[in-house]
Parts: structure tokens; C-alpha cells; sequence
């Protein structure tokens, strides 16, 4: 049952106490979501633990919010209700690694750190971009990615099965461990990017990849963000051994400390080139050629790893992530330099896939929201959208984060068969789900 | 009884569709009907009536009618599927798609096409290899089969296993729910805000609604291509050489497999240059870079020298290359050389399960004295075993189906699935439980109950239970048709 008044401490106390005993530890500012500090933090450890908890929580109307590594706590719309933190964190094992088969079961709970240690031992790797201290489950709920889609794919495209904990307590299964399967509806694509509104994450299989055999990143500096995003999209034609490209601005550039002289108004184009040493070596010319006039800079392998790490970190302050058709990055990029919204902010753009990350100047929440509001619509008219990654709470109580979705109606339909009770991150997803 | 979940189709009924969607776009007179009883499949249902729609609105308001009327609805494209997604499973109205075949555009700078569903696979690559672009998927039946079709069923095909299968291909689509609301799920962006619908929709077998707008991904022609086709004298050679490459961290176009039994079948046929006397050969495909793919092709030889191949040949020229595919595309439909019927089967295991599952494979066969054929997808370990048999000697098309099952389970023992890309449809419902919890699968009923899909809505398809499924047959379809009289129709 749950009502519309917050349950006291004694309903949240009473229904996890049992269950978790020392698990169950008292609400800390560390595991704070929008300014709520919730009264409880539950970690079990194991997943029959998780499963109890979260049905006591549901039938006590207790809200929970599914806290991996918090990484992604900033994603969503203020919470309606948050009385219980839910780590994680315990659930940290490897079930299965077949490295021949090029697949591996992990609980939810490992790291991205934890995982690519073990993958590595077998040159192998899962292509999806997300903060070494995120966790599989945090990272799936949040559609993690970046840069690496432009070869690889989104995240859902490698996760062949999970497991989840619905919010009544009760485990299901999607998907499988094999690389090709359409038996039943594929579950796992409805739980990535859910924000953990469905369910809490257990378990994930995901397909591999072999690492490349050698990998290094080209620097080029083009004299407007148009130039940037168009040389870009020249290289991606040619079909090069590229994992990944960016656009970076001059304010991304300084904070990256990318090493390379950049004018404001400039723009740098950076490429992932991997694979084997003759693919390498043609793409690395193929790019010299495209940028004759650029200044460019190469690093090497090690360098590679770090500099794309640390590119697909948070930008700071109010982020905005618009996803776009390809060829509409170059307009959207424009509107942004030439006006007053996000000019002289930092901004990273990777034109190949549609996506443009920017970082908006601190200012009034009423100017602040216009802003978003306009992007937005900029980005709805190029056939995209846009949204608010990360907010302060005033400006998150101005806006929906996410904007206005297509087919809401059947987005509720699904939220109301899943969690009917509304216990799993209340109010933090689209629409008010 | 069954005969109660049966409404019989009146005149007036028929007349209300005629209206929406015109005469000429409606069958419903029996010997019409014929055509539209079967997929690629064994199972057979009548439909009572065949409509035609031309756009969303039409396919709407058909919907709506059908359910209102009491009659199942059941969405068809080519009807090429192959585990009985298109049949009529109780009868009722048959929304076919075919007649919604435009290519509405092409967005060469966006490298998509937005498609209406009734479009011929292979159709969408020819209208855009002037951009240079294709669309991957590519199932067997590429020259025939719908986008709205592979759409439902998620389809695959060789060249899925570098480029994925249809769902990593689509961007969004229009659909018209089963209480015939026309919405759009996903859009042309690779990443849309919202729980992906489009993921949970592609692959839903026609139980979610019906598509009546795709919005499909393209990718750029490679800049070069190889085919390579290695023979081997032993099936486990070739399956081991399977695991071995993909192990090696070569991942090819496309990675096939073909047994003695296909061979025996094609090279008469087509005249490819499989040798007759070898065990199992393998295609594989290599694509991107020039640089790229000499690395790879030559892994791919030592790969398989060292699993014992006799021979491995390469394509030098564009003909050389369609010729070895030509045998591949055309193993299917070769078989009809070695038997009256063939019974293909759809099921996947670990790659590196594939020797073992092979052996059991050709132990169930003999076990029940049936011949059966290998064509597989096995660089993602999706086996196509097909079952040889006679539907004419009595009892042999039951005996076939017990066989079929028995490797599903085998494929199920080995940790894989039971199904890779014909789907579960009619034919495989029972089996659902054999990888799904009750819970998992009431999780599915409530992603189904969501989109508002009723038991009337595509029925008997996926679920492994359903009100009258499994109960209702040809025989009881006609007792209720002569029951009817003169004035309905079944």
C-alpha cells in the first residue's frame, strides 16, 4: 500500500531493519539527490537480501532510489519522495566469463574499473563509455556512452540479458547469454536508459569485444566549430579505422589540457584511430591529408586511453546532452556559438553519432531555463532532442529535464505494470514517472 | 469451447472495411482466402477476411473495427516468416501491410531512409546504392520478405553478425497500437528521451501493434570486400575453425556455415563450386579497409589451416563472390531437391557449443531416421538445422515437430536460446518456458498489457498460453463456418 503522506521512520526502520540488520544504515548527505537526503541507506549483500528489501520497502510505501556507484545521480527531475538510498555495491561478482564465447555475467553492483581489469586479461573489453567508478546496473539504468558509439553502438546494443529486481520484490529475466536471440520481448532494451524506474538491476551478459591491436588519437585544430564538425564528417565518409571522433571548443580544449594551441572560435578535431598496424598507419595519413592546414598533435597509446576518459567526463556546472541526426550537429553547433547561450562554455560534440555536450554559464534560473528552452527546441526542430544531464535544483523545478516525450501515454501504461506504486525513483523520469 | 471464441465475420463488418480502406482492398470470399492460411511454416489458419489499408489512419480504424466486432487481428507482410507469426492462429481479419510500399525518403547526409512497412528488403538497398549506402540486414529471404515484417521479428541474417540484426538498425517508428492510437516511438535520432519503446517494439512478433513507418539506419559501402570459402573434411573442423576465429578477434561480415547435406543439395542445383565430397565448408566475409581486411583475411587462413581445412579459396572478382553467396542464399530453397518438405528450425548456442550441439543434432536425426541439413549463421552461433521429411507418409509431420523440439532442447542444454531471428510465433510458444521463468514471462504480459494488446490482438503468437490457442484447428474453423450460414463468412 502506499499513500501520498511521507510513511514515518519507525515504517521504513520496521520494514528494512529485519531484512538488512547492519545493512541498513542511517541517511547521509554523500547520498543526497537533488538537495533530498534520504532518512535510510540500504545495502545488502547479497541479491535474495536486495529482493526482500525492496518488497518490504514496496509494501511499506517506502521510496527507493537504486544508488550504484553515483556516478549518474545528477540525471532526472527532482524526486517526489526518497526515504531509502538502495546500494549495489555488494553485488559486485563475476557469475560467468566464457572469454572464448566473448561473453561475461557480472552482477550490477561491479564497477566499470573492476570489469575492464578482468577483461583485459583476455585482450577483451565492453565498449561503453562510463566513469571507471560506475557500476554496470548505474550505468545501463543511466544509458551511459559516448564517444566509442561511433563505432560500437550504444550500450544497449551489448547487453544480451539482465536481471531485475521489479519493485515488488519479484526477479526477472530478459534476454539471454547467447550473441543472437529474439525469444520474447526484448526486456533488456526497456531497462536501459529506464533510469531505474522499472526495476533495480541484478545482473547483466554482456558480448565482448577483442581490444584493439594498436590504438593512438589525432589532434587537429580547424578555425571555426563548422570547420571542425565538417571535417569530421569527411573523415567518417572515408570509412577509416576510427573508434572514435570528437569536436572540442576552446574552453573544452583549456579544461582538457589537450596540449594543442587553440584560438577561441577554433575548434579541434579529435580522432580514435585502432585496429591492426596497416589500417592504423592508412588512417593516421588519410587524417594528415584531410588536415593540411590544422595544426595537429598524435598521441600515443597510453596517452589515447586518458585523454577519451577524460573527455567523456562531466563538462561541470549545467550540462546539457541534445541528440541529434548527424548532419544537424553542425547547425546546432552554430546557433550556440553565434548567440549568447552557450558561447565562450565548454563544449564537446561528436558529430559522427548526433550528440552535442554543452556546459551553460552560470546564471539567473529564469534566464537559465529560457536558454534550455530554446536549445531545446532547436534541437526538436533538427529532429532531436535535448536533455538537461545536469542541473541545480532550482532549475530543475523550472524545467523537465528530459522535455516532452512521444507515446507518454504508453510510457505511464508501462511504469503503472511495473511499479504501481510508484516506489522506484519517484518523479525523476520522464513525464513526472 | 472453442467455437465461442470464433465470432462469425457478418456482411456488415465487411461493408465497414470496404469502406475504410475500399472493395478492391478487402478478400474475404473463401477461395480468396487460401493464399493467406500459411507463412513459411507448417501450421495453416484461415483468416475470415484480408484487408488491405494504405496508410496508418486505415490500418487504425481496421483495428479498431476487427476488435470491436469481436474478430482477432493478425498483421502480415510478405509472409515469408518461419514460425507462424502471420498466421491467422483463430481466424478473424488479416491487416496485410503489402500494399504500403513507398520509400518516402532518403536522407543520404543522415545515412537514414524513413519506409513505409510494406517495402521489399532488398528494394530499400537498391533504392540507395546510388548514395553509396545500404541497409545490412540481409535474411535469406531479403527478395521477397517486408521491412514491417522484419521489423516484428527482429530479423538477421549472414551479414548481422559485424553489422547487427534489425533492431540495431531501426531509429523509430510509427505504429498503431492495438486500440488503433497512431504513435511514434523513438525518432531519427540514435537516442531518444523515454523508455526505448522502439527496442521493446522491434522483435515483438505483431503483438505491440502494428508498423506503419520505419525510420531505418544506413551504412556506407565498404571500401573493399573479401570472400574467402574454406572446406573442410569434418563438420567439427569447421565448427571448431568457427569458435577459433571469432576467438583470434576477428570479427568478419559474415561467418557461415554450410553442411554436406546442403552441399549435396546446392552444388547440383547452382552450380557454386562446393565440393560434393567435403564434410562442411565455410563463407566467410571480411569487409571495411583494404588494410584491414588483408590482416583478417590472413588470420582467417591460418585460423583455418590449423583446424584441418582442405582448401581455402578465395573470390578474386565481383562474380566469384555473388557465385559462393548464390549457393549460400539459395541453400533453402535447394533442399527441396533432397525431400518433398524440410522443416527449418531457428535455435542458437555459444559459439563454442557449436561441435557439440552439431553432433547432437545429427544423433537426433538418426534417432527418428530423418536426413537433416546445417546451414548456420555460425559466427553467431544461430543454427539452421532442417529436418528432410514427406508429409505425405502418415504420421511423419508429427514425428518432424517432435524431432524440431528435441534439438530446440539441445540448443536450450547447451545455455543458448530458441530462437536467433525466425522468432517464437505460433510454433514455438510452448517452448518459451523452457528459457523463461513464469515471472519472466509475466513481465512480458505486462510490457503487453501496456501497449493495450488484447487476447483478440495477433492471438496465440509468442505467449505461451492464450484463451482457445493451441485448441483450435482447420476442422473446428470449418464447423463454425457451416454453422454460420450463407451470410457469414470465416
Amino acid at each position: 500500500m502506499s499513500t501520498n503522506a511521507p510513511p514515518d521512520t519507525d515504517t521504513a526502520e520496521s520494514a528494512l531493519r529485519p531484512i538488512l540488520g547492519d545493512g541498513l544504515a542511517g541517511g547521509e548527505a554523500e547520498f543526497a539527490v537533488d538537495g533530498l537526503t534520504p532518512r535510510y541507506v540500504a545495502t545488502p549483500s547479497s541479491v535474495d537480501e536486495l529482493t526482500a528489501a525492496l518488497a518490504a520497502a514496496n509494501e511499506a510505501g517506502v521510496a527507493v532510489i537504486p544508488w550504484g556507484g553515483g556516478c549518474h545521480m545528477a540525471l532526472g527531475n527532482v524526486p517526489s519522495r526518497y526515504d531509502v538510498a538502495l546500494r549495489t555495491t555488494k553485488l559486485d561478482g563475476v557469475i560467468e566469463y566464457e572469454a572464448a564465447d566473448l561473453t561475461v555475467t557480472v552482477e550490477a553492483g561491479m564497477t566499470f574499473e573492476q570489469l575492464g581489469a578482468i577483461l583485459a586479461e583476455h585482450g577483451q573489453f565492453l565498449p561503453i563509455d562510463a566513469p571507471g567508478q560506475a557500476t554496470i546496473g548505474g550505468a545501463l539504468a543511466a544509458a551511459a556512452g559516448g564517444p566509442s558509439q561511433h563505432a560500437y553502438g550504444l550500450a544497449r546494443d551489448w547487453l544480451l540479458g539482465c536481471r531485475i529486481a521489479q519493485a515488488d520484490g519479484v526477479l526477472v529475466r530478459g534476454g539471454g547469454r547467447v550473441v543472437k536471440n529474439v525469444a520474447g520481448y526484448d526486456l533488456p532494451r526497456l531497462i536501459v536508459g529506464s533510469l531505474g524506474t522499472l526495476g533495480v538491476i541484478v545482473e547483466a551478459t554482456f558480448k565482448l569485444t577483442p581490444l584493439p591491436a594498436t590504438e593512438e588519437t589525432l589532434l587537429a585544430v580547424h578555425p571555426s566549430l563548422g570547420a571542425t564538425a565538417d571535417a569530421i564528417l569527411a573523415a567518417d565518409e572515408r570509412g577509416l579505422a576510427l573508434t572514435a571522433a570528437a569536436l572540442i571548443d576552446a574552453p573544452a580544449a583549456a579544461e582538457l589540457n589537450t596540449g594543442i594551441d587553440i584560438d577561441p572560435g577554433a575548434g579541434i578535431a579529435a580522432y580514435r584511430i585502432a585496429g591492426g598496424a596497416a589500417a592504423v598507419e592508412r588512417t593516421r595519413k588519410d587524417l594528415a591529408a584531410l588536415s593540411v592546414d590544422s595544426a595537429t598533435l598524435l598521441l600515443d597509446g597510453d596517452r589515447t586511453a586518458s585523454f577519451w576518459r577524460r573527455l567523456n567526463e562531466t563538462l561541470g556546472g549545467v550540462e546539457l546532452k541534445a541528440s541529434l541526426p548527424p548532419a544537424a550537429v553542425r547547425g546546432f553547433v552554430a546557433t550556440l556559438a553565434d548567440g549568447d547561450a552557450g558561447a565562450g562554455m565548454p563544449l564537446i560534440a561528436y558529430p559522427t553519432v548526433g550528440v552535442v555536450r554543452v556546459a551553460l554559464a552560470d546564471a539567473e534560473t529564469d534566464e537559465m531555463a529560457s536558454i534550455v528552452e530554446r536549445l531545446r527546441a532547436n534541437a526538436i526542430a533538427a529532429g532531436g532532442s535535448l536533455v538537461v544531464t545536469r542541473a541545480p535544483v532550482e532549475l530543475k523545478r523550472r524545467i523537465d529535464v528530459w522535455g516532452e516525450v512521444d507515446a507518454l501515454a504508453l510510457m505511464r501504461n508501462l511504469k503503472q505494470q511495473f511499479d504501481p506504486e510508484s516506489t522506484l525513483n519517484p518523479g525523476r523520469f520522464v513525464g513526472g514517472i | 469451447m472453442v467455437e465461442n471464441e470464433i465470432k462469425t465475420l457478418d456482411k456488415g463488418v465487411i461493408r465497414s472495411l470496404e469502406r475504410v480502406v475500399g472493395r478492391e482492398a478487402v478478400l474475404w470470399r473463401p477461395e480468396e482466402l487460401i493464399a493467406f492460411e500459411y507463412d513459411g511454416t507448417i501450421d495453416r489458419a484461415r483468416p475470415q477476411a484480408v484487408v488491405f489499408p494504405t496508410n496508418a489512419e486505415h490500418v487504425a480504424e481496421v483495428v479498431r473495427i476487427a476488435l470491436d466486432a469481436g474478430l482477432p487481428v493478425t498483421p502480415r507482410g510478405a509472409g515469408t516468416g518461419l514460425s507462424g507469426g502471420a498466421v491467422a492462429a483463430l481466424g478473424g481479419v488479416v491487416v496485410a501491410l503489402t500494399r504500403m510500399k513507398r520509400i518516402i525518403e532518403v536522407d543520404s547526409e543522415n545515412r537514414l531512409a524513413v519506409v513505409e512497412p510494406g517495402v521489399v528488403n532488398l528494394e530499400l538497398s537498391k533504392a540507395v546504392a546510388s548514395y553509396n549506402l545500404y541497409y545490412a540486414p540481409d535474411p535469406s529471404s531479403q527478395r521477397v520478405c517486408t521491412l514491417g515484417g522484419n521489423v516484428a521479428e527482429n530479423a538477421g541474417g549472414p551479414h548481422c553478425l559485424a553489422y547487427g540484426v534489425t533492431t540495431n538498425h531501426v531509429l523509430g517508428l510509427e505504429v498503431v497500437t492495438p486500440e488503433g492510437e497512431i504513435v511514434w516511438l523513438g525518432g531519427r535520432a540514435r537516442e531518444t528521451p523515454g523508455y526505448d519503446l522502439r527496442g521493446v517494439f522491434v522483435g515483438s512478433e505483431g503483438t505491440l501493434g502494428i508498423v506503419t513507418k520505419i525510420v531505418l539506419r544506413l551504412l556506407r559501402r565498404p571500401e573493399a570486400t573479401r570472400t574467402l570459402l574454406a572446406i573442410f573434411d569434418e563438420v567439427d573442423q569447421a565448427s571448431a575453425a568457427v569458435s577459433s576465429i571469432i576467438g583470434r578477434g576477428v570479427v568478419p561480415a559474415a561467418l557461415e556455415m554450410m553442411d554436406a547435406e546442403v552441399i549435396r543439395a546446392v552444388e547440383p542445383a547452382l552450380h557454386v563450386g562446393y565440393p560434393l565430397d567435403a564434410g562442411a565448408v565455410l563463407l566467410i566475409e571480411v569487409d571495411g579497409l583494404r588494410e584491414t581486411i588483408a590482416e583478417q583475411a590472413s588470420a582467417v587462413r591460418e585460423v583455418c589451416d590449423a583446424e584441418g581445412a582442405r582448401e581455402v579459396r578465395e573470390a578474386e572478382e565481383d562474380a566469384e563472390r555473388e557465385q559462393l553467396w548464390a549457393g549460400r542464399k539459395g541453400a533453402i530453397g535447394a533442399l527441396g531437391r533432397l525431400a518433398p518438405n524440410y522443416y527449418v528450425l531457428d535455435g542458437v548456442v555459444p559459439r563454442t557449443k557449436l561441435p557439440a550441439v552439431l553432433r547432437e543434432v545429427y544423433a537426433i536425426g538418426e534417432r527418428y531416421g530423418f536426413p537433416i541439413a546445417n546451414v548456420l549463421h555460425a559466427g553467431d552461433g544461430n543454427l539452421h538445422p532442417n529436418v528432410l521429411f514427406d508429409e505425405r507418409k502418415p504420421g511423419e509431420t508429427a514425428r518432424v515437430l517432435q524431432a524440431g523440439a528435441e534439438i530446440m532442447r539441445a540448443c536450450v542444454d547447451a545455455g543458448g536460446s530458441i530462437t536467433g531471428e525466425h522468432g517464437v510465433g505460433y510454433e514455438k510458444r510452448s517452448f518459451l518456458k523452457w528459457i523463461f521463468s513464469d515471472a519472466d514471462i509475466a513481465a512480458m504480459a505486462k510490457v503487453k498489457a501496456a501497449f493495450g494488446s488484447s487476447e483478440l490482438y495477433n492471438p496465440c503468437k509468442l505467449f505461451p498460453t492464450g484463451k482457445g490457442c493451441g485448441e483450435v484447428s482447420q476442422a473446428q474453423v470449418d464447423r463454425v463456418m457451416k454453422q454460420a450460414g450463407p451470410d457469414a463468412y470465416i
